[in-house]
C-alpha cells in the first residue's frame, strides 16, 4: 500500500464528516426560516405574511381529511392568529379579508357546536358569522352559505391531500 | 523500542495523531461544503413552501370576496391581493414571481371585469393593459382581451378560489 494512502483515508473521512456536520447544519437554520416554525418577526408586512402562511396550516388541520385532527384545538389557535392577523395587519397598509375568516371560523364552530349538541353555542356561532358577512357585502350574507363555501374549501384541501377521503366532520 | 514502531520505523502514537490531525482539517474543509451544499438544498425549498402558504391563503380569502360579495367589496379584496403579491417582491420573496404572473393577470381581468360592470370603461381598460403585462411577464406572448375574458370566465366557473399558478403549487406540496 501507498505510504500516503492511509493520510488520503483520514482527509475523506474528514471531509465526510464535516460535510455532514454542516448539512446538518443547515437543515436545522433552514427550520428557522419555516413559516410554520418561526415565531412571525419583522415588519408588519412580514407578521401578516407569516401568520397568513400559519392560517392556512389551520385550515388545512380543520379540514380534517384524515379524520385526525384535533379540531376544537385547531379552531381555538385559529381564533388566535385571527387576533393576530389583525393586529398585524394595522399598521401594514394591507386589508387582508380577515372578516371571512372569522365568519368561516365562526360556521365551523357551529358545526361543531352541532355535533356536540350545543344548540346555543350553535345558534350564536351562526349570527355572529351572518353578521361578519353582511357588513362585508356578501349577496347571501348567511351562516348556511358560509358553510357551502366550507364544504368546497374542503373538498379542494382533501382532494389535494394524498390519501384522503372526504372531509370528516 | 522495537515494538513501539511499524515497519517503517515510526512511531505508532504520532502517526494517530497525524491521522488525528488530518482527519481534523478535512472536517474543516468539509463543513462549509456540506453548509453551503444544505443551504442550496433547504432554503430555496422553505422559501418557497412558505409563499406557497401564506399566497394560498391570502388569495383563497380574496377569492372567497370576489365570488360571494358585492362589487365594491369584490374589487377592495382584488386590489389587497395585488398589493400582498407586490409586497411580497418588495420584501424579497422572489420565488413565486414568475409563477405569480398568471395570478396577477387573473386578478387584473377580474377587476376589469367588475368596472366593466360598474360601468366604468375607462378603469376596465386600464385594468386589461395591465392584465395583458402580467401575462406578458409570464412567457413573453401578448395575450388578447378576448382570451383573457374567455380564461377568467372559465376560471370563475371553477369551485376553486385560489388562482390558478397557486392552486396548481399548493396541489403540489
Amino acid at each position: 500500500m501507498k505510504r500516503w494512502f492511509p493520510s488520503l483515508a483520514a482527509v475523506t473521512v474528514g471531509i465526510g464528516i464535516g460535510c455532514g456536520i454542516g448539512y446538518a447544519v443547515a437543515l436545522m437554520s433552514a427550520a428557522d426560516k419555516n413559516v410554520l416554525i418561526t415565531p412571525p418577526t419583522g415588519n408588519s408586512f412580514q407578521r401578516v405574511f407569516m401568520n397568513m402562511g400559519k392560517l392556512y396550516a389551520f385550515e388545512t388541520l380543520a379540514s380534517n381529511c384524515k379524520g385526525t385532527s384535533d379540531i376544537p384545538f385547531v379552531l381555538r389557535n385559529e381564533a388566535d392568529l385571527i387576533q393576530k392577523l389583525r393586529e398585524a395587519a394595522n399598521g401594514s397598509g394591507l386589508t387582508p379579508a380577515l372578516d371571512v375568516a372569522e365568519s368561516r371560523l365562526a360556521v365551523r364552530n357551529a358545526i361543531m357546536a352541532e355535533g356536540a349538541k350545543d344548540p346555543k353555542l350553535q345558534s350564536e356561532q351562526a349570527a355572529r358569522a351572518q353578521k361578519l358577512l353582511e357588513s362585508n357585502g356578501w349577496r347571501e350574507p348567511s351562516a348556511s352559505r358560509m358553510g357551502q363555501v366550507i364544504v368546497a374549501l374542503d373538498h379542494e384541501e382533501c382532494w389535494q391531500t394524498p390519501t384522503t377521503t372526504e372531509p370528516t366532520r | 523500542m522495537l515494538a513501539n514502531t511499524y515497519d517503517d520505523g515510526t512511531d505508532p502514537m504520532r502517526r494517530a495523531i497525524r491521522y488525528l490531525l488530518l482527519t481534523i482539517a478535512g472536517m474543516i474543509l468539509g463543513l462549509p461544503l456540506g453548509l453551503g451544499l444544505g443551504h442550496r438544498a433547504f432554503d430555496e425549498g422553505n422559501e418557497l413552501f412558505s409563499d406557497v402558504l401564506a399566497l394560498s391563503e391570502y388569495e383563497t380569502l380574496a377569492g372567497i370576496q370576489y365570488k360571494e360579495s358585492d362589487v365594491p367589496h369584490a374589487r377592495q379584496a382584488l386590489l389587497d391581493l395585488l398589493k400582498f403579491m407586490d409586497g411580497m417582491k418588495a420584501n424579497n420573496r422572489l420565488g413565486l414571481q414568475k409563477s405569480m404572473s398568471t395570478d396577477r393577470g387573473i386578478a387584473f381581468m377580474r377587476l376589469a371585469l367588475l368596472e366593466e360592470k360598474a360601468g366604468n370603461t375607462s378603469e376596465s381598460r386600464e385594468y386589461v393593459r395591465k392584465a395583458q403585462e402580467a401575462m406578458k411577464n409570464r412567457d413573453g406572448s401578448v395575450m388578447s382581451e378576448d382570451g383573457l375574458h374567455e380564461l377568467v370566465t372559465k376560471y370563475d366557473n371553477t369551485p376553486t378560489y385560489k388562482l390558478p399558478s397557486i392552486f396548481l403549487l399548493s396541489r403540489k406540496m
